[in-house]
């Protein structure tokens, strides 16, 4: 299940199944059922699972390897094999072999099968195995024989999803929980398509010592994407949530992850982080100080424990904070050295992502999602007028799926039009900016010295001024906006 | 390139970025190495201690551009092209849909510009490795070279061999044959290296072809319906980007005959916005934008020129990169 499991436990040859693709005692899978509905269930020794109305023994499944197929057929229930299905789906009838079949003479009423609804109903009841019931219903279908063999086996497939179940256990990961929630709960995950979901994944550089600031109402599913992905106890994963109420990362569990990765998991109120701005704000009015992120050290990451939610007061100020947990916190923010802000919700992007801004690193990525592209147009607006970012970029995925079939490949017929929009861009320092204070031809004296050291070598003052530039809007700005706007 | 530091150190490789279309990227020395732009020129040595992401002056302080940590993205973008490369968005799809995490062992074929490479290397480090393999000799060894530069090299296995031919097996490799969780292939013929991978995966692992054509993906496809795969699905992905930025936008100021407010003053109209249609940016330019309203005239009607920030899809789009297949390899027992 985990990494850590899997390097303790002493390898299995090759030819067999490795543990990690065994179903287990207390495992959360993912059932497809008929290969149309998707499911998450736990499952536990000696507990029964419902499926389809019908009950199924978790003793069965458990054990057998992921992915293999499990038929409900009338009131049994046994593991098959895609083989053995295809066999009994051949095995019903005999197929048409004749190439010259067509639809001329199809009609567009229901007047085909001569069988009443209530006749079949009771076929069904009485126990009947599916290949004895579709098998009546072929011979009663007036319409079956004229048929092309693939419009048959399409009818064949139609009607043995109806009076058979199959079931495959899947393995829970960001792909197939991501099919699963997509399809039945798409608005749990606000909206987020796989391809949109791995766009995002990428352009936030995530990788097992990734920092990430994140801020999520997909339940908890990006969290767990980025945790799989990580799957490292050296990450941190820092997801404010919004209400006293704690995170609602209810999705994170059904990812199976090690103890040690969830770890890396942090969240506490973002009405912290608010109370934080409006101090640095009034601190940075008074003092007219420079940007409130320049204390941020990427090797202090001593945060021990999650902080807890509980014992923080809604009406706690900041200023005012005592305790070893609220050091914590405040440090969590701003000694995180956050590389990385990704900001998905169901709320308008500006603030959240404005609010998280400052505690980014510079030349960190971020990546905003939204569904509508007016949102983000505002947040590229404001970061673009306030300079806080480079490389800003708004795109949108046009994905299409094939059915490959020898001489019957096409596009699907119907395609999910709408991908979202994300913003990317790359975080950059609107202060110190490093000037040239000598001209190039006195510095041919410099002696050149072949380093190995890995700490960085001293600015010497003479070649480098560490300038404060409170003006932003210079000319040089100014021309390359109008450079930006051109490209 | 996985280590992100705060400060530039000497023989850092650092991205100069002036503009989405100019980013160089240079190795930092201490000598005196002179980069020269359209907007300036930067002594090298200057950069040593700086923070990433700082904006940079040029020697005659007319100039700036910003000094960025390179990451992959950044890399295929910089990297001399040796070879078609993949692009971002299908790199991002074969990542996400070999379910790839740190800890993946991956066979890739063939490594080309090694773009594909360094994203899954990023992916899978420190726990997984990747074995790639490429039939081009010179190409392999300026993967390696570059694998190294980068800090990557301990991920990376690069194999000068024909996969179709002598397969993925690496004498001498532990826990690799029956290990592999995931095969990329791109090749011109990738049914021919299907046995092959199908030798090094293991159960319930992941396997995605990318071919440009889709003669090439229905020889594919129906390799790995012999070849006891799962869950195959091609699929096309292509992005859109945008192309976001201020415009000047004029409007005439015409009495609206569905307001009645409006018909009265007409030199109000002229002063506010008759553009009822875009309120909230036309609130928003008026907050951030660069300029103030002014009045045009055509003849004798009067207009409104004011800046506006509006989006639109760059012109210039991709109509096709490849299909991306994918299957999950059922061991038959």
């Amino acid at each position: 299940m985990n990494v850590d499991e899997k390097q303790n436990s002493t390898t299995p040859p090759p030819s067999q199944i490795s543990n990690d693709y065994l179903i287990k005692d207390g495992d959360q899978v993912i059932l497809e059922i008929n290969q149309e509905k998707l499911i998450v269930v736990k499952l536990q020794k000696n507990k029964k699972i419902s499926v389809s109305k019908k009950d199924v023994e978790s003793n069965i499944l458990i054990g057998q390897p992921y992915y293999s197929l499990f038929q409900l057929d009338g009131k049994t229930v046994k593991r098959v094999t895609q083989k053995e299905l295809d066999v009994q789906l051949e095995g019903i009838v005999q197929l048409n072999q004749t190439e010259d079949a067509n639809n001329k003479d199809l009609g567009q009423n229901h007047t085909s099968q001569k069988l009443t609804q209530d006749e079949i109903q009771q076929m069904k009841q009485s126990g009947k195995d599916s290949s004895t019931i579709i098998r009546t219903l072929i011979e009663n279908s007036s319409t079956f024989q004229g048929k092309t063999s693939f419009s048959q086996l399409k009818y064949l497939k139609k009607k043995i999803k109806k009076y058979t179940t199959v079931i495959k256990v899947i393995k829970p990961t960001a792909k197939t929980l991501n099919s699963l929630y997509y399809s039945s709960d798409p608005k749990k995950i606000c909206f987020l398509r796989f391809d949109t979901l791995s766009q995002i994944l990428t352009m936030a550089n995530i990788h097992s010592t990734q920092k990430v600031l994140l801020m999520e109402t997909t339940s908890g599913y990006l969290t767990g994407a980025i945790a799989e992905r990580m799957n490292s106890p050296d990450g941190l994963i820092f997801v404010p949530h919004i209400g006293n109420g704690g995170p609602n990362l209810s999705i994170v569990k059904n990812f199976g992850l090690s103890k040690s990765t969830l770890d890396t998991i942090k969240s506490f109120e973002l009405k912290l982080i608010d109370q934080l701005n409006q101090k640095n704000l009034i601190s940075s009015t008074s003092s007219n100080n420079n940007n409130n992120n320049n204390n941020h050290d990427n090797n202090n990451m001593d945060i021990e424990e999650q902080p807890d939610k509980k014992k923080l007061k809604v009406d706690q100020t900041l200023s005012s904070t005592t305790s070893t947990k609220d050091k914590e916190i405040l440090d969590l923010i701003e000694n995180g050295g956050y590389n990385s802000l990704i900001v998905v919700t169901k709320y308008s992007p500006l603030s959240l992502t404005l609010s998280l801004f400052p505690y980014l690193n510079a030349s960190g990525q971020f990546v905003i999602y939204s569904q509508f592209i007016q949102q983000l147009l505002e947040v590229h607006q404001v970061l673009q007028d306030k300079n806080l970012a480079v490389n800003l970029n708004i795109s949108e995925i046009w994905m299409r799926e094939y059915q490959v079939l020898p001489k019957r490949t096409h596009p699907e017929m119907s395609m999910d039009g709408a991908s979202g929009y994300i913003l990317t861009g790359i975080k950059v320092k609107t202060t110190n900016n490093i000037k040239p204070t000598s001209p190039i031809s006195t510095s041919t004296s410099t002696t050149t010295t072949t380093t190995t050291t890995t700490t960085p070598p001293v600015v010497e003052p003479t070649s480098l001024e560490m300038n404060v530039d409170t003006n932003n809007d210079n000319d040089c700005d100014k021309k390359r906006k109008r450079e930006d706007d051109t490209q | 390139m996985l280590n992100i530091k705060r400060k530039i150190q000497e023989g850092d490789k650092v991205v100069l970025y002036s503009g989405k279309d100019r980013m160089s990227l240079v190795v930092v020395k201490n000598d005196n190495t002179i980069f020269n732009s359209k907007f300036g020129n930067y002594r090298i040595k200057n950069l040593i201690g700086v923070e990433y992401g700082s904006k940079v002056y040029s020697n005659d302080e007319k100039g700036f551009l910003h000094a960025i940590a390179l990451n992959p993205e950044l890399w295929s973008i910089t990297l001399d092209h040796r070879t078609q490369i993949l692009f971002n968005l299908d790199i991002s799809t074969i990542i996400f849909n070999l379910e790839l995490k740190n800890g993946s062992k991956v066979v890739e074929s063939g490594t080309g510009s090694g773009s594909l490479s360094t994203s899954i290397a990023r992916t899978v480090a420190p726990l997984g490795h990747l074995y790639t393999f490429e039939f081009h000799k010179e190409r392999a060894e300026h993967a390696i070279r570059d694998f190294t530069e980068n800090g990557i090299k301990q991920y990376i296995t690069v194999t000068h061999r024909d996969a179709c031919v002598d397969g993925f097996k690496l004498e001498n490799v532990e826990g690799m044959v029956g290990y592999i969780d995931a095969v990329f292939l791109d090749l011109p013929c990738p049914w021919e290296a299907i046995d092959n991978a199908v030798a090094v995966m293991h159960h319930g692992s992941m396997l995605c072809s990318f071919s440009p054509c889709i003669e090439q993906v229905q020889n594919t496809c129906l390799k790995l319906s012999e070849s006891s795969f799962q869950e195959i699905t091609t699929i096309e992905v292509l992005i859109r980007t945008y192309d976001t930025k201020y415009h000047k936008v004029e409007s005439m100021d015409l009495v609206n005959p569905y307001d009645s407010t409006n018909t009265i003053n007409n030199e109000e109209v002229s002063n506010s916005s008759s553009n009822t249609d875009e309120k909230p940016q036309q609130r928003q330019s008026t907050k951030w934008g660069q300029s103030k309203p002014q009045s045009f005239t055509v003849g004798e009607m009067k207009g409104t020129k004011k800046d506006q920030f509006l989006t639109n899809v760059i012109k210039e789009s991709r109509g096709h990169t490849g299909y991306l297949t994918f299957a999950r390899y059922i061991k038959e027992e």
